[in-house]
């Protein structure tokens, strides 16, 4: 039972992210009806099946809830940023409510009863006005009564506002979901297209006559519309009851009207004689015809853009054609399945170690000296490396998923401070390690806190200088070489280096003659004990300081760099590996003992004798006109061993710094899986992790950042 | 009827140890074994086992008991150790693996005043076998200190 409620729960969690997601859409575009749908859906979801694992609080709540959703579908009710704002802070009292079966304590009751007396309100105001909506559907339904329960034919005239393109709504998605409800005869009425001089090219000049034979009711008809209906004409009349359409005479009649407005009487009567003559067997047989509505209408409509074509801009039958012969009612297939995060971990494993096998085989193969056993292995190399290739892809995710998050958290900052924010994306299916995304959230999250806390002006400030009234918060994502780069862009006031500086010597980070560049100053912020928001606000100064972020971010074995203008803003840079489980390594070793090293951070290697390493001074030595500090491992691991003759020197970077590293001897470069040493190692953070060799034994992975860091600390102490 | 517990028996030098088969997992020959720079001289490494990383430590030290050489009857046993909910697996070196042996509560004595030899936390009991004791280890408590981690020297 237990792993029912707790599938449940990572359900109901997952519904709830969705559900954020549509109503964050919605914000920005309350037209998006399937947004409505989805939530509606998800709401639906959430009642029933809190109710069945016992979270009765969930479920009656959501009932409430579920029924202003339910007159938006209607179109009893209209959307607003009012409702969007009741349903956001319902959300979280939902979350709330799922985190125990068990009735709510008294504060959270006190939330549950006024949120329910708010959304009481909401839809209580939603009936007066369906009340009179109803009044006014009397009046239209005349002519055929509509059969209840069955098909019936109807016309639409859609002529939508010249300038619908321009608000970003496309006229040919409503046509393609009326299309959807069942069989269709589309005609495009072009006559109103101008002469080519004067045609605006935003602009739509096309409107339609359609006939549909559908089992949705006119409401089902008019809730396609529901987002344009202000400025466009809209007549929706029933013309037969039954579908009109499989009669060849009526379809017939409506090519006739080819170059014309349909003329609705005449078709109505056709209709009820066709019906007379010839009754329709059932119901059933109908709905079969009506299954396959798609190829007629992929005729009919390129013929009547065809004819009018001459008449027309080719800008416009481009757009037309794609749209006609989208398939709406295609066969439901599976393009994406849910799998387990555990699978995929296991999957990983298996690859993994097929890797190191992989790796074994090719040491025997080596040995053996066998040609046909070499190609095999050859063989089965290309296959592991495909293999590998595709798994890994598997456990990629975009960024994307995070997304919801933070617009919520934008969203309430933004109401909460008064400050309007308008937050943008791009680039965000770029895809990373499932790990690194479950790690980057919070960091993520505190970043932008910061933006809109500490680097947006208020609204006041920005309009007295001149800047646009609305901050812009951009996160911008992309892939570069192996790493992954994520940005955060504000236009705020940007980070002044004179106070971080003044505000580093006063804690002591700095002193106060050090020559510091930019860059310096700014890598500051990330030291820990350094904040610089004078307030201490509810939104960040929460003691919990940048240096967090970058050590997250560090954990993850990512690097975090700051760059601002003052009074242009700040970004917020996030330099990532694709992915912490696989890595080129170089393998070198030092007495017998392998190590490995992360091919992105070497530099270039050279053999350097090991006179010059003896006499070197203060552990620096001059290569290439460079004066290089280098780090000699064998010291630093306390091997006693001799050394060799000619040792290695590997050339590493650390964001703008070079060292050397000297090892004995550079075995060869592999692409490694990386596993983790166990937290019992936690304190040797030199160690990033060990791989497992061709030959079985194990071999430890260097952080060279660590490394530097550590000499960079010891020499300032 | 008493319960019976099953225990591994294993020697360090001359002094026989058992541990409860619960937290045993696997008896290993030696392997080899990559040294952890910087450790302390009871970590002997880390080991592959089976694909998995898994450091090996030498407990003798923690017995006072002299390191032996290598032979061909030293094993590591593979344990599994709960500790504050957390579980985690460690190698440990043995100078040979004896049996497994069913004991009875009623036959496990308390642990003896063993002086300042060793700390009287890592001995749960004691069990007789004829004229020889066997000291029955508290698993969790001699490994409690690694679930903090190892520290660097």
């Amino acid at each position: 039972m237990n792993d029912l409620i707790n599938s449940f729960l990572e359900e109901a969690h997952e519904l709830i992210s969705d559900l954020e997601d549509s109503l964050l859409t919605l914000e920005e575009m309350p037209t998006d009806k399937d947004a409505v749908h989805r939530v509606f859906r998800v709401m639906h979801t959430l009642k029933g099946s809190g109710g069945m694992f016992g979270f009765n609080a969930v479920s009656d709540f959501t009932h409430h809830l579920e029924s202003i959703y339910y007159r938006i579908r209607n179109e009893e009710l209209k959307l607003n940023t009012e409702i969007l704002t009741l349903t956001l802070k319902s959300v979280d009292l939902i979350k709330e409510l799922l985190k125990t079966p068990d009735d709510p304590d008294a504060a959270t009751q006190k939330i549950y009863d006024s949120l329910v007396e708010e959304i009481q309100a909401v839809t209580e105001n939603g009936e007066k006005k369906a009340k009179s909506a109803q009044k006014k559907a009397d009046f239209e339904a005349d002519l055929p009564t509509v059969q209840q329960n069955g098909i019936n034919t109807y016309f639409i005239n859609f002529e939508p506002n010249a300038e619908i393109l321009q608000n970003g709504t496309n006229p040919l998605y409503l046509i393609d979901e009326l299309v959807s409800l069942g069989n269709a005869y589309v005609q495009i009425n072009t006559d109103l297209i101008p002469d080519i001089k004067e045609l605006k090219l935003d602009n739509c000049y096309i409107s339609w006559e359609i006939v549909l034979a559908t089992k949705a009711s006119i409401g089902d008809l008019k809730d396609v519309f529901i987002f344009v209906e202000e400025d466009s004409e809209i007549d929706i009349q029933l013309i037969g009851t039954h579908d009109l359409l499989r009669y060849p005479e009526f379809e017939e009649k409506l090519k006739s009207y080819r170059d014309d407005s349909i003329v609705i009487h005449e078709i109505i009567q056709l209709g009820k004689e066709l019906i007379t003559q010839n009754p329709p067997p059932n119901n059933n047989q109908i709905e079969v015809s009506a299954e396959q509505p798609e190829d007629e209408i992929d005729v009919s409509i390129p013929e009547s853009v065809i004819e009018s074509s001459n008449a027309s801009n080719t800008n416009v039958e481009e757009k037309n054609i794609p749209a006609a012969s989208a398939p709406s009612n295609s066969p439901a297939t599976f393009t994406t399945i849910r799998v387990s995060s555990k699978k995929v971990e296991t999957l990983m494993n298996l690859v993994s170690e097929m890797v190191t096998s992989q790796a074994r085989l090719n040491l025997l193969a080596d040995q053996i000296k066998s040609s046909d056993l070499s190609d095999a292995i050859e063989h089965l190399e290309k296959l592991t490396r495909q293999l590998r290739d595709n798994a890994f892809e598997i456990s990629l995710i975009p960024i994307e998923s995070m997304l919801t998050r933070f617009k919520r958290l934008i969203r309430d900052l933004s109401s909460e401070l008064n400050k309007e924010v308008h937050f943008s994306v791009e680039g965000t299916d770029t895809e990373l390690d499932k790990t690194i995304i479950e790690n980057l959230t919070d960091p993520l999250l505190h970043i932008f806190r910061n933006a809109i806390d500490h680097g947006l002006e208020d609204t006041k400030t920005r309009i007295k200088i001149g800047k646009p009234e609305i901050g812009q918060i951009k996160l911008k994502a992309f892939y570069s070489g192996t790493n992954v780069y994520i940005q955060i862009i504000d236009d705020g006031k940007g980070i002044d280096p004179e106070i971080i500086r003044k505000k580093g010597v006063s804690k002591g980070l700095i002193s106060a003659h050090d020559q510091l560049s930019k860059k310096e100053i700014f890598d500051l912020i990330t030291q820990p004990g350094f904040s610089t928001a004078e307030n201490v606000t509810d939104i960040s100064g929460r003691g919990v300081g940048m240096d967090v972020v970058k050590k997250n971010i560090q954990k993850i074995q990512g690097e975090l760099l700051i760059d601002s203008n003052l009074g242009v803003g700040t970004t917020f840079t996030l330099k990532l590996p694709l992915t912490l489980s696989i890595i080129d390594g170089l393998i070198v070793s030092i007495d017998k003992t392998s190590y490995i090293i992360p091919i992105l951070s070497i530099n270039k290697i050279r053999p350097l004798s090991h006179s010059l390493i003896e006499n070197a001074f203060n552990n620096s030595i001059i290569i290439d006109s460079e004066q290089l500090p280098f780090i000699y491992l064998r010291n630093h691991f306390s091997v006693k061993t001799k050394a060799p003759e000619v040792e290695q020197m590997i050339v590493v970077n650390y964001e703008n710094q070079r060292i050397g590293i000297i090892i004995d001897k550079v075995e060869k470069q592999s692409q490694v899986v990386v596993k983790s040493i166990g937290k019992q190692f936690h304190q040797h953070d030199i160690i990033s992790g060990a791989s497992i060799m061709g030959n079985g034994q194990v071999a430890l992975v260097l952080d060279t950042n660590k490394i530097i860091y550590s000499i960079d600390k010891a020499k300032k102490t | 009827m008493n319960k019976l517990n099953s225990y591994l028996t294993f020697k360090l030098g001359n002094e026989t140890f058992a541990a409860n088969v619960q937290h045993v997992l696997h008896i290993l020959g030696i392997p080899e074994i990559t040294k952890m720079p910087n450790s302390p001289d009871y970590v002997l490494g880390v080991m592959n086992l089976r694909g998995q990383v898994l450091p090996v430590i030498d407990t003798h030290p923690r017995f006072k008991i002299a390191t032996q050489e290598i032979t061909k009857d030293s094993c590591i046993v593979v344990l599994e150790i709960l500790i504050n909910n957390e579980s985690f697996q460690i190698g440990s070196l043995v100078d040979s693996v004896q049996e497994v042996i069913k004991v009875g509560d009623e036959q496990i004595l308390p642990p003896p005043d063993l002086g300042v030899e060793y700390n009287s936390n890592y001995i749960e009991g004691v069990i007789q076998v004829e004229d020889k004791f066997i000291l029955i280890l508290n698993v969790p408590q001699v490994f409690s200190k690694l679930s903090e981690g190892i520290p660097t020297s």
